[in-house]
This record gives C-alpha cells, structure tokens and sequence, in this order.
C-alpha cells in the first residue's frame, strides 16, 4: 500500500477524531427555533401539485426578437470585419473568426502520466507534444494557433505557458508566484490568458509577452465571484468587451455583466431584477453569438434546491427555464455549454429518485424549442467533463462514476449519439482545437 | 417508528418527529461544519440556518427518504454560504482550533491530528467541504456532486488536489503558514 493510499485510508479516523462529533450545546436553541419558526404550507410549494413544465412556463416570457435581429446583424458585420481583417492580412495563415462553428483540429488532453497529447479526433493514436508530469488545463486559443497549458515548475508553483498547437515554441508568461489556479481561459480575442487564482478574482496574463498578472475585476475585491467550473464563456463574446459573473453588486447577490475595466455594471438576475426568486446561481455562459446567457439557477420556491438552468437575453429580459426536465421525477441540471452555432445547450442532467442521484447522459437541449435529448448510453455519462466540437457535430466526453470510472476519451455525434473511443483516457477536460474553414 | 414516519409527521407539523430527526442528525453535521468552517461559531450559525430552513421547507419535501441526503445537502450549502459572506466581507475571522479531547486511539496521534487540522485549515472552504463530505459525512462523489452542484469529474479533480495539498503539507511542516497551497485561500 502506497503512502498516498495509506494517508486516505486513515483520513476518516483523523478526520473523526479533529471533529469529535457530540450533540452541540446550541441544539435546544435549535428546537426553540424550530419552535417560533412556522412551516411552510406544502401548497405553496408549486413543484408538489404542478407538473414542472407549469411552473417554468410561468417565467416564459417572449424573446425581444428585434433586440436579438439587431444584435445578430451586428455580428454578422463583426464577422464580416473579421474575415475582411485576415483576407487583408494576406500572408498570415487562415484562422477562425473567435466565435460561431469553425471546422475541427486537433483535441488535446492531459493523458494519466501528466503528459498532453494532441491528435485529430479520428486518430488511431495520439503524440506527446508536452512531456509530464503534472501537466494541467491544456487550453486552445479561439482561433487555434496557441495552446496554453498549466506546468509545475521548479518551486512547486504554477506557469502558464503558451505554445504552439505541436508543442514547440513553449514559452511560460507569468513572471508572479501562482499557487493555484483553479481555471484557465483564453480572451476572444487571443491576446490574453486568464486564471482565476484567487478565489473569486480573476487575473489576465498577456499571451505574447511575460509579465505579471493583472487582476480584471478589482472592483469587486471582497466581493464573491463565482466563474462556476469553467470559464470558457465569461467573456463576452465576439470581443470580450464585458464579462458575465455572480457577486456582489449593486443589487446584491446576483448575475452581473460588467466591462473588462470595470465599469458599466449591469445587473441581469438579481433579488430586484423579480421574475425569479433564487436561492444561489451558479455557472453563467455567454452563448457564443453574445446574445444571451444561459445560468443556472436554484429557485427559492423549491424546497429542495433542485438546480435548473435558465437563459436570459444579454439585457436581461426573456428569462425563461431552458427545458422542463426529468419526467416524474425531480431534476438537477448544470453546466450549460452552447453548441458554437448557439443553437442548442449540452448539459449534465440528474433525474434524482429517493437516493440514487439519478445520473443520465449529456443532455443537449434545443434552445428555441426546448425539446431534450439525452446523448450516448448513461454508462458514457461525460462527467468528467465534456465540451463541443468546433463543427457543432460532434461532443467529445470522459465519463465519470459511479457508472464509469474508466476516464475514456470519447467523441460522441451530437446527434444520432454514436459513440467513438479513442482508446485514450484522461482526468482533464480535453479541448477542441478550431480551425479555420477550408478555402474553396 | 421508521425514519419515513418520522419524516412523514414533521411534514405534518409534528415538532417532536422533527425533534428527533433532526437530534439524530445534528452532532455529525455539526461536526462537519465545524471542519469546513473551521470556527465553532460559524459552524453553529451554519447548522442552525440549515435545521431552521429544514423544518420550515420540510413540506416541500417531495420524497421522505431522501431527507438525510436533503438535510447533508442543507447544511453543506449553509457553511459555504457563510463561508462566502465572509470572505465577501474581507473579515477574516480568527480560526477557532477545533482540537479537543477525544476518544483516545492510538491510531491517530495527537500532532497527526494537529497537523490535519493545519492541512485542512489551508485549504479553500469549497475544497474542504469536498474531503470532509467524503471522508467525515461519508457521501459518495455522485451525491457530492449534486449537493454542490459541479461534475463529478470536478468533485474527483479537487479532491485529488486537496489530498495532494495537503499531504505537502503534512510532509513540509516547515512551510511558512501565511503561505497559501493549491486550492487555498489567500488571507
């Protein structure tokens, strides 16, 4: 028995014995509370007597379509803009505009001994490009030219390096201490590394040149900023002018966007916003057109603290709960990620019974409509992470437990859900390079 | 009286039902706010705030055999919240060593313990509550991972991290103790 398996083995003992567990002091207060403290009638609790589908319906309000044609055509122009940008640029390789559907390169993940590998998805095997251990959050720049990657170094800190897609031209850009850093995350517009290593701030690291982080929402500094688990949609896109976060504001505890220097907040979901009366949110994502944001959303009015996700327009307006959820039974959903045509949101999705936790497969929901399907068998559930191809085709996913603790790297059709095994098996979320379309 | 009848009648508004649900809940998950609060008043704010909510939601309970589970879920949100409020309000509130006289086992030995105590000090209160609902609460990862609302492949990420973390510790008592280790907070 190693000395990592021994320490596990005897942390509940420790663990009993630093807590000692006894019947606290305070457990009349408790029942004198209890006391004062009059219940809630079960019929104001609407999930009890109301199909799910009602109570959501209730929150549906119309899409501001006009808001949504306007924004649309302005990023058609951006789009535009861009594409004319690189046609101007003439020598330089093509390379995806920063957002929308692009055609797929290559994936990379973190393989078991801390190396990355990088291959196309079909591959029957895959290269080391960056030799481990203890590599981390290998991350594709949006238009797929950088890969950036966390190492450990001498001291048993942390540096973010960037490097080209095959490994080479590796160059660390922090010149600070990093300790930890829970996510890692590329601006839109390539130029800057983002981490989140302070709980609740995040910091910016130029991509081109070594320097010092330098923390983007200082306004908020003793505040709470939840990213949620991944930071891929914080930014806004196409530009990634504004940034999308949970925190304090001036409303208290809400969804906020706020500017990349920290002025203009603007509150979306908060206790004063009405419409939704929520217990916590978690996870916002920017839909990678911009125009709307999908959250998710513990409701005050379920006892249980369920989690569903919710989309609300960049303005605000048009919350509405993304699908109904598990038929019979009660249903926990996180971590939306949008399809890059923004047309459909993949999720994790618990249809709880009793005990069983009631893990199902990927579920990708189509937005306009609402109508959700699960992807894949359970037993290739991805939830050790998931993410969307570049096309839209294709989700590529390492299962989890308890039904699969295999960690195999997965790529899933979207649609009829086959599944293809690369044979490869990883802790981290893989990333998906994005390529540039193919000139005709 | 089975468990489901207990539930059953606090749902009804029986005091005593509850009463003795909720006394033969308290002393674990007492204990496991105080590990993931690290300071006995907050852990007592925490598991009040969540027994409170429970009684007064207990209705809304749609299946009686999952209040345990709905009741662990409760408590762990609780700490954390309280966890966030105050690190929203910058106060860092002095830790409260929670070492106190136990069962003697010689197992564990009392600097183990301290050390431990140190390990999990350092650790970020969203971490801590991942190891003490595994390893104290004895939750599987999958009920962590709806409990808290993040993938289970997150829940194993940060609690392989934290047990590295805090194995580094253990074996470096010497590093300073301002100094922050992956998945710690920053005082």
């Amino acid at each position: 028995m190693s000395s990592s398996e021994r320490y596990e083995r005897s942390l509940p003992v420790l663990l009993e014995e630093l807590a000692a567990p006894r019947t606290p002091a305070y457990f009349d207060d408790i029942l004198g509370q209890v006391d004062r403290t009059r219940q809630r009638p079960g019929w104001t609790f609407p999930e009890r007597w109301l199909p799910m589908s009602a109570v959501s319906d209730r929150l549906a309000t119309a899409p501001r379509v006009p808001m949504r044609a306007v924004l649309a055509a302005a990023l058609l122009l951006v789009a535009l803009a861009v594409g004319l940008a690189l046609l101007a640029g003439g020598r330089k390789p093509a390379v995806p505009a920063p957002f929308g559907p692009a055609n797929n390169g290559l994936i990379a993940f973190v393989d078991e001994s801390g190396a990355i590998r990088t291959g196309m998805a079909t591959a029957t095997s895959f290269a080391v490009t960056v030799p481990g251990p203890g590599n981390d959050s290998p991350v594709f720049s949006p238009d797929g030219t950088r890969l950036a990657y966390l190492h450990p170094n001498a001291v048993g800190q942390l540096d973010i390096v960037v490097a080209a897609p095959d490994g080479r031209d590796a160059r660390t850009i922090n010149t600070d201490a990093i300790i930890a850093a829970n996510f890692i995350s590329w601006t839109p517009d390539g130029g800057s590394v983002a981490i989140e290593s302070r709980p609740g701030t995040l910091f910016l690291y130029d991509a081109a040149r070594p320097g010092p982080g330098t923390i983007i929402n200082s306004s908020f500094s003793g505040g709470s900023v939840g990213f949620g688990d991944r930071m891929a949609s914080v930014f806004r896109p196409p530009l990634g002018e504004e940034i999308a976060f949970l925190g304090v504001g001036p409303e208290g505890d809400g969804l906020y966007v706020i500017k990349r220097d920290g002025s203009g907040i603007r509150p979306l979901l908060t206790p004063k916003t009405g419409g939704l009366p929520y217990f916590r949110l978690q996870s916002p994502e920017w839909s990678p057109d911009g125009t709307r944001i999908a959250v998710t959303v513990q409701p005050a009015a379920d006892p249980e603290y369920v989690m569903s996700i919710y989309v609300v327009e960049a303005d605000g307006s048009g919350l509405r709960r993304l699908s109904p959820g598990c038929s019979g039974t009660d249903t926990s959903e996180n971590f939306a990620a949008w399809s890059p045509d923004s047309t459909r949101i993949a999720h994790m999705r618990w249809c709880q019974r009793g005990d069983d936790p009631g893990v199902q497969p990927i579920t990708v929901v189509d937005v306009a409509t609402g109508v959700a399907r699960g992807i894949g068998d359970v037993q290739l559930n991805g939830y050790n992470g998931f993410a969307w191809s570049p096309d839209g085709t294709s989700i590529i996913e390492v299962p989890g437990p308890p039904v699969d603790d295999r960690l195999q790297v997965l790529i899933v059709d979207a649609t009829t859900g086959a599944v293809r095994r690369t044979g490869q098996s990883t802790e981290i979320p893989p990333t998906w390079q994005r390529t540039a379309p193919v000139a005709p | 009286m089975d468990q489901r009848d207990l539930v059953m009648r606090a749902q009804r508004g029986d005091k005593d039902a509850f009463a003795v649900l909720a006394g033969a809940a308290v002393a674990r998950l007492d204990g496991a706010a105080r590990l993931i609060l690290r300071d006995g008043e907050l852990a007592r704010d925490a598991v009040q705030d969540a027994m409170v909510r429970a009684w007064r939601d207990l209705p809304g309970l749609r299946d009686p055999d999952r209040f345990d589970a709905w009741l662990r879920r409760l408590t762990v949100n609780a700490c954390l919240d309280t966890a966030r409020r105050r690190r929203r309000r910058s106060i860092e509130v002095e830790l409260t060593p929670i070492l106190m006289p136990s069962i003697a086992d010689e197992s564990a030995s009392f600097a183990e313990r301290e050390q431990l105590d140190d390990a999990l000090r350092r650790l970020d209160p969203e971490w801590r509550a991942i190891v003490v609902q595994h390893f104290f609460l004895g939750m599987p990862l999958a009920e962590i991972s709806v409990a808290m609302g993040i993938p289970i492949g997150t829940v194993k990420s940060r609690l392989h991290r934290s047990l590295v973390a805090m194995r580094g510790t253990l074996r470096d008592a010497d590093i300073d103790a301002g100094e922050p280790i992956p998945g710690g907070q920053f005082a």
